[in-house]
């Protein structure tokens, strides 16, 4: 299937400092496109790109086969990290004004503003203003205001950052159903752990590198399952002295340990049973952050402290 | 004109107008119109003219006394309670002393209650002779005002005396009549326009920095609520600051047409400025017209430049530094005002006026004072319309590079590089 947006050879610097580097992308239709990195990687710079909001140094973008221009689209809906609104504006009055900007007309804008609210709980609210609002609804109407118009493309730049559980929940519920609904969302996270319960497909950018891309599946069973969860009578001391064992990947009332290439996992099994009881033993594929500080490893990159931490974000 | 940049127009103008501030603004500005207009007039009514007490000390026989007051009273008669004087008649007394006369007055007159007195000589019908002793001899209008009544009561005596009538002396005393008309046929237009002309360049400078100010001030609340982002998702910058710009200007125009009106309306209930009347439609479509073109192109002008320091800002304090030069471009043909209209086709008005930060104000009052060649007038137009498409360009380019820029604003070496970056 033709990709609803494909980016070939994107780059963009500032000055000297270079943000996104030759960046070719394909967005699938229909699927929940998670563009991952730590802060700085160059994943917003990239989406204003696609937003037409910035101008690439070189390459092109098309969107649904065309290139981009001067204008602004209306079948894309974009959210951005520094989301705001007018404070004086009334709730359903802005959700119209930004309906409407999409054009919109007034009516049907009006009509699918109504639903919203109601499903939001903001129906009783539709008259107050935007600052008598607690966060938590501005929100709500943000969510309201970008899918309202019905785009075929739903761009989110780092959509989850700032939102509380309930949010959370919600805008989850959001881009589910509207994949089922067939439009495409694309959404930009440094908490891959967020990304790994939602993304079809995935890009993981580092420095304005691509390290990799592709259906999240396939990434997924491209690596060997040479990462064992492991618990029993052990210390951690005593399986980081394991022949096999490569290193320890995390520890608590259960160890995550990655083998050593070439090894077997009954060679692994037989060692721990030398070490002590094994209580439990599975082997679990990599988790989306081990295959980025892998990947981050093999290009011979490397990783700061501050990067590291921004990508493991908060531990699910 | 497309429907997006409509519906920005809309919402900033709908925004603004139904803002408490601009309601009371609006609201002010005919309150203040009417106490400009009706306020001196109501004033005046209400003072009480400063009035003169003197008293007349007639030595001679009250012949003198008699005739004055009549004159006086016929004068009072006439003018009413604005008349300044208020005089008190005395006939010297057999046992007259002069010495203890003028004691008993000069106590009351430093004691306040008089303001002078006038010793008349006991043969001032015949030779005119009188002494005004006061608190102040000179600038006293009353006493001036008194003498003229003297000289007429002796005069009239003499004219009698040689035999001509009474019916005959009303006749002699009838004045002059003086007709004013201008060369012409035009009256007195000039100081008319002047005084239009006047407020209408109040008007002009107060739209352009008040209403620039609003529209960067717009813009910077869009870049600090962070909503700017969520804007160019469906617009492009381009939309967003003319929409701004058009939007915030037909505020303007608005309260400028609102005040107008109220203007309008107060002349013709008889509402008037430094007690000249003013009519309005007496002004002429042709000034009205030159009105218009300077307001809109100025306007325009220097809203872009504010706009575009809007674009520079993240917060209003940020803008202070930015904005110190526009306003030194409005303020300079401010104090060109005078000059302009004293020779307003002079060298340096002459050549300032086509300057394009200049010209809405400096062309303006040229046209309506002045006479200023039709090839300045158009060629000074031309450049301000150009100036204004560049400078929107310009405001523009700074919009779409800047806009998403938060934090410290941009120094003046960035702004410039910023401005000379190809597009």
């Amino acid at each position: 299937m033709e990709p609803i947006l494909e980016l070939r050879g994107v780059r963009k610097t500032y000055g000297d400092f270079v943000a996104v580097q030759d960046l070719d992308l394909s967005v699938p239709p229909g699927s929940i496109y998670g563009v991952l990195g730590p802060n700085g990687a160059g994943k917003s710079t990239t989406i204003r790109m696609i937003m037409n909001i910035y101008v690439p140094d070189r390459g092109e973008i098309l969107l649904g086969g065309r290139r981009l221009d001067r204008s602004a689209t209306d079948r894309v809906a974009y959210l951005p990290e520094e989301r705001g609104l007018y404070k004086k504006m009334k709730v359903r009055e802005h959700i119209l004004y930004l309906a409407q900007l999409k054009g919109m007309s007034a009516d049907d804008a009006a009509t699918k503003a109504d639903a919203w609210l109601e499903r939001f709980d903001l129906a009783d609210r539709a008259d107050a203003k935007v600052d008598e609002l607690s966060k938590g609804m501005q929100q709500k109407v943000q969510f309201i205001a970008c899918v309202l118009p019905e785009p075929d493309l739903i761009i989110l730049d780092e959509p989850f950052s700032g939102l509380d559980p309930i949010n959370t929940r919600l805008l989850v519920e959001i881009i589910q159903e509207q994949r089922q609904a067939g439009r495409t969302v694309l959404f930009s996270t440094h908490v891959l752990e967020q990304a790994e319960k939602l993304c079809d497909h995935i890009v993981l950018i580092h420095r304005g590198n691509k390290l990799l891309d592709g259906p999240l599946e396939s990434i997924r069973e491209s690596y060997p399952v040479d990462t064992i969860e492991v618990a029993g009578a052990f210390d951690t001391a005593g399986l980081q002295g394991l022949a096999s064992v490569a290193k320890v990947l995390e520890q608590g009332t259960r160890w995550r340990v990655q083998m050593h290439e070439g090894r077997t996992h009954s060679e692994l099994l037989g060692e721990l049973t030398a070490l002590g009881e094994v209580d439990h033993f599975s082997a679990v594929r990599p988790p989306l952050t081990d295959i980025f500080v892998r990947e981050v490893e093999r290009e011979g990159l490397h990783i700061d402290e501050s990067e590291m931490s921004s990508a493991q974000g908060v531990s699910a | 004109m497309n429907s997006k940049l409509m519906l920005i127009i809309k919402k900033e103008y709908f925004e603004r107008v139904k803002s408490r501030a601009f309601v009371i603004g609006t609201a002010l500005g005919p309150l203040l119109i009417a106490v400009m207009m009706f306020g001196p007039a109501l004033l005046a009514e209400r003072t009480e003219v400063a009035r003169q007490d003197l008293m007349i000390l007639d030595r001679g026989d009250g012949t003198a006394n008699e005739l004055i007051g009549e004159k006086l009273a016929g004068a009072r008669a006439m003018q009413g309670e604005t008349f300044p004087l208020d005089v008190e008649f005395e006939i010297a007394s057999a046992d007259f002393d002069e010495k203890v006369a003028r004691e008993q007055l000069d106590d009351r007159v430093e004691s306040g209650e008089l303001d002078g007195y006038v010793i008349l000589s006991d043969r001032f019908m015949r030779n005119g002779r009188a002494t005004y002793y006061g608190e102040s001899i000179s600038g006293a209008i009353g006493i001036d005002l008194l003498e003229n009544y003297l000289d007429q009561v002796v005069q009239e005596k003499r004219m009698l005396e040689i035999g001509i009538g009474a019916a005959d002396l009303a006749e002699i005393m009838r004045g002059a009549t003086l007709e004013k008309k201008a060369v012409g046929g035009e009256e007195d237009d000039l100081q008319q326009r002047t005084i239009l002309a006047i407020g209408m360049i109040m008007m002009l400078y107060m739209m352009m920095i008040l209403y620039g100010q609003f529209t960067m001030s717009a813009v910077i609340e869009d870049k600090s609520s962070r909503v700017v982002e969520v804007m160019l998702a469906s617009v492009t910058p381009n939309q967003l600051m003319v929409g701004k710009v058009l939007g915030q200007g037909a505020v303007g125009f608005s309260q400028f047409l609102i005040w107008g009106i109220a203007g309008a309306v107060f002349t013709q209930l008889g509402g008037n400025v430094g007690g000249m009347e003013i009519d309005f439609a007496r002004a002429g479509a042709v000034a009205w017209a030159w009105f218009g073109v300077f307001f809109v192109l100025g306007f325009l002008m220097y809203s872009a430049m504010y706009a575009g320091v809007g674009a520079l800002c993240s917060s209003m304090q940020d803008a202070q530094n930015y904005q110190f030069p526009i306003m030194a471009m409005i303020i300079i043909p401010m104090l060109m005002l005078a000059v302009a209209m004293k020779s307003p086709d002079s060298g340096p008005p002459m050549v300032m006026s086509l300057i394009p930060f200049f010209t809405p104000i400096l062309m303006f009052i040229r046209v309506m004072v002045g006479d200023p060649a039709l090839w300045q007038v158009i060629l000074s137009i031309v450049l301000l319309v150009i100036t204004v498409i560049l400078l929107m360009r310009l405001a523009g380019k700074l919009f779409r590079m800047s806009i998403l820029h938060f934090g410290k604003a941009p120094s003046w070496g960035e702004v410039l590089r910023m401005l000379r970056a190809p597009d």
